[in-house]
């Protein structure tokens, strides 16, 4: 698959990625058997060759019944406005509540924005691809506040050696999730890494490491051990003799046969 | 996801209160998981507030958008104020049953997709530049064709299509070894990892 190659990307492929999940909210692959090029997957299981077909069909799966939590209160909104009225929306006392504490942690922020702008930008989110530093040519890759790190910037967690030490039956044995974020996590620099570990994108990764000062070890042992048995019909290893084929042909099962239709 | 909802926008811009709720349930599961890697916790806050707006101007929405890339847009200016204010994002409580339940191992008859689960495919992409990851949850959750997602992002579509295929490869390497478990892993201490997944120096002119 496309994943598979370095360089380049395949942008035909990666196309037809993005349009098989959003395409495919229920059945995926079902589609039929068609032209399928490799045929290594056996058929109609969506994704089932390529993580990151499964990933974003993980991402793009059908809705869950929690997701639609909001609708009878958006529905009373509609409903509020199809009639001309204009009275406060029926939102939960929560809701409000909430509303009115962020409003003055809004007011305080914004005040706290005119004195510490960039400084704001620059942590509003880890992760953020945002801020480059135009005029600053020195570090290409490096994150956008790199002159100087201060201490309390600096991960408070500092050893990234595994702790041996720690007793193998906290461990659980990682999803793949897991193994990802663990890679993540370990491709931040040092003092990046302690920063990270407070977003909500690395939280269940704290949490299945135990704590925030084990996450270097956990993260040690996930990504170093093979031995996970999980997901064994996933992992057969490419014969090397094997060279995919490029373009179109190659595309995933569940990505053809498949009018994109109307995008709204 | 992405049926034509044209139909119904203009049955609930009539006020049939059963074309709403075709809309809301047709965007919302896509647009909650967008604001999730967003703002996380905040994200079911954002989206109600969101909804209240679509409540309240669907009679200003002239249709030329797409109904998706609208509601999106409004979900998208709220996230950010959230974001703005809020100087770093809340590390309120979050459902780990799921990654211990996947963990559980039960999982290996099942498809590959589901049993990574969709908070934790989230979360996943969550972890790349934020402008990656809104492109491919824009493209491949929300169903945004190319076009509507960069109006969305205020870029143009060729940057937004590199972006969101800058953030398939990257999750590609980070899933990479996954593939064969097996097998001898030849790059394995957190310096190659490191050395493989840092983002490729940004040219100027593109990523805009």
């Amino acid at each position: 698959m496309w994943s598979s190659r370095r360089g380049r990307p395949d942008r035909g492929a990666a196309e037809q990625l993005l349009d098989a999940a959003a395409g495919g909210d229920t059945g995926g692959g079902d589609t039929g058997g068609g032209d399928t090029g490799g045929g290594d997957t056996g058929g109609g299981d969506t994704g089932g060759g390529d993580p990151v077909a499964s990933l974003l069909a993980a991402a793009a799966a059908p809705r869950r019944p929690g997701e639609l939590a909001g609708e009878d209160a958006a529905v009373a909104a509609f409903r509020a406005a199809a009639q001309g009225g204009v009275r406060p929306s029926p939102t939960p006392r929560r809701r409000r509540r909430r509303s009115t504490v962020r409003a003055a942690a809004w007011a305080a922020a914004l005040a706290a924005t005119a004195t510490a702008g960039a400084a704001l930008a620059a942590t509003v989110q880890l992760t953020d691809d945002g801020p480059q530093p135009r005029t600053s040519t020195a570090v290409p890759t490096a994150p956008p506040r790199s002159p100087d790190p201060s201490p309390s910037l600096a991960a408070p967690t500092a050893s990234p050696a595994p702790t041996p030490s720690a007793a193998p039956s906290s461990v659980r044995v990682p999803g793949p999730a897991t193994t990802g974020l663990c890679r993540a996590y370990l491709a931040k620099k040092g003092a990046e890494r302690g920063k990270s570990l407070e977003t909500p994108a690395f939280r269940a990764l704290v949490a299945a490491a135990g704590g925030r000062d084990r996450v270097d070890a956990y993260c040690a042992r996930v990504v170093a051990g093979p031995a996970t048995p999980d997901k064994p019909r996933h992992t057969p290893a490419r014969p090397p003799t094997r060279t995919p084929a490029h373009g179109a042909d190659d595309a995933p099962a569940h990505g053809r046969a498949k009018t994109p239709g109307p995008k709204n | 996801m992405t049926a034509d909802l044209s139909e119904s926008v203009r049955a609930a811009q009539a006020g049939d209160e059963g074309a709403f709720r075709v809309l809301y349930r047709a965007v919302q599961p896509g647009l909650l998981r967008y604001l999730t890697a967003l703002v996380d916790a905040d994200a079911e806050d954002v989206a109600s507030e969101t909804w209240l707006q679509v409540a309240r101007d669907l009679h200003t929405f002239d249709g030329r958008s797409g109904f998706r890339a609208w509601v999106v847009t409004i979900a998208r200016n709220r996230a950010l104020d959230h974001l703005r204010y809020r100087r770093r994002r809340p590390s309120l409580s979050v459902p780990v049953d799921a990654l211990d339940h996947l963990a559980g191992g039960e999982d290996t008859a099942q498809r590959a997709h589901e049993a990574l689960g969709t908070d934790n495919a989230i979360a996943l992409i969550a972890t790349l530049p934020r402008t990656e990851a809104e492109a491919v949850l824009l493209r491949a959750v929300v169903g945004l064709d190319a076009d509507s997602a960069a109006r969305v992002l205020g870029k143009r579509p060729g940057a937004v299509r590199t972006a969101a295929h800058r953030g398939l490869r990257r999750l590609a390497q980070m899933l990479e070894r996954r593939e064969a478990p097996g097998a001898p892993e030849p790059e394995r201490t957190a310096a190659s990892a490191t050395a493989r997944t840092v983002p490729p120096p940004r040219t100027p002119g593109t990523g805009r």
